[in-house]
């Protein structure tokens, strides 16, 4: 499974990319922004995007929009990543056509098993 | 959980540890930028606590979570109704955070002990610092009032100084026995008495008989300061702008009274536990 993770938390990438390649042996690309998001999308046609809700500039839900957008990235499926547990922030997101969502923070070891689930579901 | 693993988390959480002076120095800047009249950086100090609150837990560092999430709720309902309050808070979120993700602390490390515990020291000379734990450019301030505490630590830390804190003569105390500043702001009436007789046990010692002392007062009126000047380089009321009586100095210090103008270094902001204390 190849994962684009998009955070502009630079922590949150490394231990992202560490957990789901060490452990969840994922084939990792990154993107630090939105703008950059759907450029990684386009090209390196990622299995499941973990895109973070909560960025500077382009936020989540917003790229989110822009990913359904495009022709070339429009199926992919998407899973939130939030540091807003509560559960009407949870269905909002789901209602804007995630596959599902994390809250943050999230433990490691833990996190390529319910990236998988999400996609699954 | 492989052996792998673990040492690859374990170089990550040192990466990580290594990050978080620059977060918390931006942190200390968005703050001192909100305490000097510009709101919009209430979003700065948002991104901050955002960032520890997001990661603190996932790298093991369970309270960094929680002082992150108490801060950027703070941060995202700015201004609060209490606005120096929510300076002091944010200040104290910040100095919290640098205790549990400074010099390299374990995950789940708790604080350094709470300055209660050193109180048995109260009164006492304080231990004579090892050699090297004198700081260049760094001030001690000690103040009761959070928010004249946050206000003072901002306004030092905006002019380069670092910044220690103690919010009563114990604390202070304590402080003084882990290292000796470069210069003394204090408060005259503190929860656990008046600070002159701390003063006066400066004097008495060698290595801090010349240490540059500042205090405050809201008493507007030198009768309210020791007479001798022995005790202190300078003084002032508090808040600043009272009128200031003939003799008093409503001044803060300057390098003439022996502050250090400048630091040779600046680091960010290390207090000592202000809730604790």
């Amino acid at each position: 499974m190849k994962v684009l993770i998009v955070d502009d938390e630079s922590d949150i990438r490394r231990i992202a990319r560490l957990a789901l390649a060490r452990l969840g042996g994922c084939e990792v690309v990154e993107a630090a922004s939105g703008r950059e998001a759907l450029e990684q999308a386009r090209s390196a046609r990622p299995d499941v995007i973990l895109l973070d809700v909560m960025m500077p500039g382009q936020d989540g839900p917003a790229t989110l929009e822009a990913l359904r957008a495009d022709g070339q990235t429009t199926a992919i499926p998407v899973v939130f990543l939030t540091a807003k547990a509560m559960p009407s922030e949870i269905t909002r997101l789901t209602a804007l056509g995630a596959a599902g969502v994390l809250t943050k923070p999230f433990d490691p070891r833990t996190l390529a098993e319910q990236v998988r689930a999400r996609v699954a579901s | 959980m492989s052996a792998g693993w673990d040492a690859a988390l374990a170089e990550l959480r040192a990466e990580y540890l290594a990050e978080a002076p620059g977060r918390l120095t931006r942190g200390n800047e968005a703050l001192a930028r909100l305490a000097g009249g510009q709101p919009e950086a209430a979003a700065d100090l948002r991104r901050v606590f955002h960032g520890f609150a997001g990661s603190g837990r996932t790298y093991g560092f369970g309270r960094v979570s929680e002082l992150g999430l108490e801060g950027e709720a703070l941060a995202d309902q700015w201004p609060p109704a209490d606005e120096d309050g929510g300076l002091a808070r944010a200040a104290q979120l910040l100095a919290l955070l640098g205790q549990d993700l400074g010099g390299g602390a374990a995950p789940e490390r708790p604080p350094d002990g709470p300055c209660a515990e050193r109180e048995a020291g109260a009164g006492q000379p304080w231990p004579a610092p090892a050699p090297g734990q004198w700081s260049a450019g760094e001030v001690l301030v000690v103040e009761d009032d959070p928010a004249a505490l946050q206000a003072l630590c901002v306004a030092l830390d905006h002019e380069g100084y670092a910044v220690r804190a103690a919010r009563s003569l114990a604390c202070a105390t304590a402080e003084l026995g882990r290292g000796l500043p470069d210069a003394l702001v204090a408060d005259v009436i503190l929860p656990d008495g008046e600070v002159f007789g701390l003063v006066e046990r400066l004097r008495e010692r060698p290595d801090t008989e010349d240490l540059p002392v500042l205090l405050q007062s809201v008493q507007a009126c030198c009768s309210g300061m020791p007479a001798s000047p022995r005790a202190c380089s300078r003084s002032r009321t508090t808040p600043s702008r009272r009128p200031s009586c003939a003799g008093c100095s409503n001044r803060p210090a300057t390098p003439s009274a022996g502050v250090p103008s400048r630091p040779r270094w600046k680091r960010p902001w290390r207090t000592s536990s202000p809730t604790s204390c």
